[in-house]
């Protein structure tokens, strides 16, 4: 990974990522409100099976209160989604805020596609297994 | 087994875009309000010719301010068919225990309204990020980033020009169902042409995480085949 001085997209997209950052630190406070207005999963309200999402406001819910363990028992991938967002979102606005060159990020390597569906499948299996295991 | 099917080309270069801009994207001399009704009459009538008028790189924040603009249009249009006619203002085909559970956070009242337009903005925009990355990683997944010449920013302004299907909503009871196909439609136009990959690629893309999250569009699917294998059987 290289640093350079990026084109315009990217140091938006990083200035757009490190107000989202921002956003979700300030709505943390009220995660449990906003996630009561939320609807709830259909895949689980029909079937009661979790679907591949399951555990992801849960996971951000345990985040905010400081407690990863529940974050990752929440929903593994999406407790580790939340934390590359936040820490990166946070990383790159400050990398724009202090005018400093952005990294040039590597692109997105064929190579990547069976590890990354692999692990969306575990972590799935995961979910359904926890459900099926504590009824 | 063999593969016989060609691949579905890609759709061919842009249009010269300076030369038609997009009108969201030509805001700026035409105006805001004229910018965005243009725009939205061209996502609706023409949106092929929409996604081939529009920029590739370099402007977050067109697609960003318009998503915006759609969300709080689209808060007004949900919570005004609740409060009028509740959650019925949904037709779901699914059980009445299993809707109120579904829409059990749904109505918000007044207080809720007015504080929804206020946050609905900051959703919008984590929501547009969040769901540009899922549709990312999907559009990976399927081959679909291979000859993109426009990388996350074409998904983003694929998803926050997209977003326009929400005003579907002013249709009641099936507002969510046209905005669910208008808005997958878009995508894939969208998704297929600046990402410069196929209608399918594209389609798998924007569904799979669907299917995946949302079974209701398969119990509606099987609904609804469902009963026409019963009008069927009952019409023989």
């Amino acid at each position: 990974m290289s640093a350079r001085e990026p084109d315009p997209s990217a140091r938006q997209l990083a200035a757009l990522w490190g107000g989202a950052a921002l956003a979700l630190l300030a709505l943390a406070p009220f995660g449990e409100r906003l996630a009561a207005a939320l609807p709830a999963c259909p895949l689980h309200a029909v079937t009661g099976l979790p679907c591949p999402g399951c555990g992801t406001t849960r996971a951000a819910l345990a985040l905010a209160a400081g407690d990863p363990v529940a974050a990752f028992a929440a929903n593994p991938l999406a407790a580790l989604g939340w934390v590359a967002a936040i820490g990166g979102g946070l990383a790159a606005l400050a990398l724009v805020a202090l005018r400093r060159p952005l990294p040039a990020l590597p692109g997105w390597p064929a190579r990547w596609r069976w590890p990354l569906a692999l692990a969306l499948a575990a972590d799935w299996a995961y979910l359904i297994g926890r459900e099926i295991a504590t009824g | 087994m063999t593969n016989d099917i060609p691949p579905t080309p890609p759709p061919p270069p842009p249009a010269d875009a300076a030369a038609t801009p997009f009108p969201w994207e030509d805001r700026t001399r035409i105006g805001v309000g004229r910018g965005f009704l243009e725009s939205v009459r061209d996502l609706l009538a023409a949106p092929t010719a929409a996604f081939a008028r529009m920029r590739e790189r370099g402007d977050y924040a067109s697609p960003l301010l318009f998503a915006l603009i759609v969300s709080i249009l689209g808060v007004v249009i949900s919570q005004f068919w609740m409060l009028v006619l509740g959650p019925s203002s949904f037709f779901l085909p699914i059980p009445g225990d299993m809707r109120e559970e579904i829409f059990a956070g749904a109505a918000l009242g007044t207080a809720g309204v007015a504080l929804q337009l206020v946050i609905g903005p900051i959703l919008a925009l984590l929501g547009l990020l969040i769901g540009t990355a899922i549709v990312h990683l999907f559009l990976l997944l399927f081959g679909g980033l291979k000859e993109s010449p426009s990388g996350f920013e074409g998904s983003f302004r694929t998803l926050g020009y997209s977003s326009v299907s929400q005003l579907a909503g002013v249709v009641p009871f099936v507002g969510w169902l046209l905005a669910l196909i208008w808005g997958v439609i878009l995508q894939v136009i969208g998704l297929a042409r600046l990402h410069r990959t196929t209608p399918g690629r594209a389609l798998a893309a924007v569904v799979a995480p669907l299917l995946l999250c949302c079974v209701c569009i398969v119990l509606f699917a099987a609904t609804v085949i469902g009963l026409i294998a019963g009008a069927a059987a009952s019409g023989r």
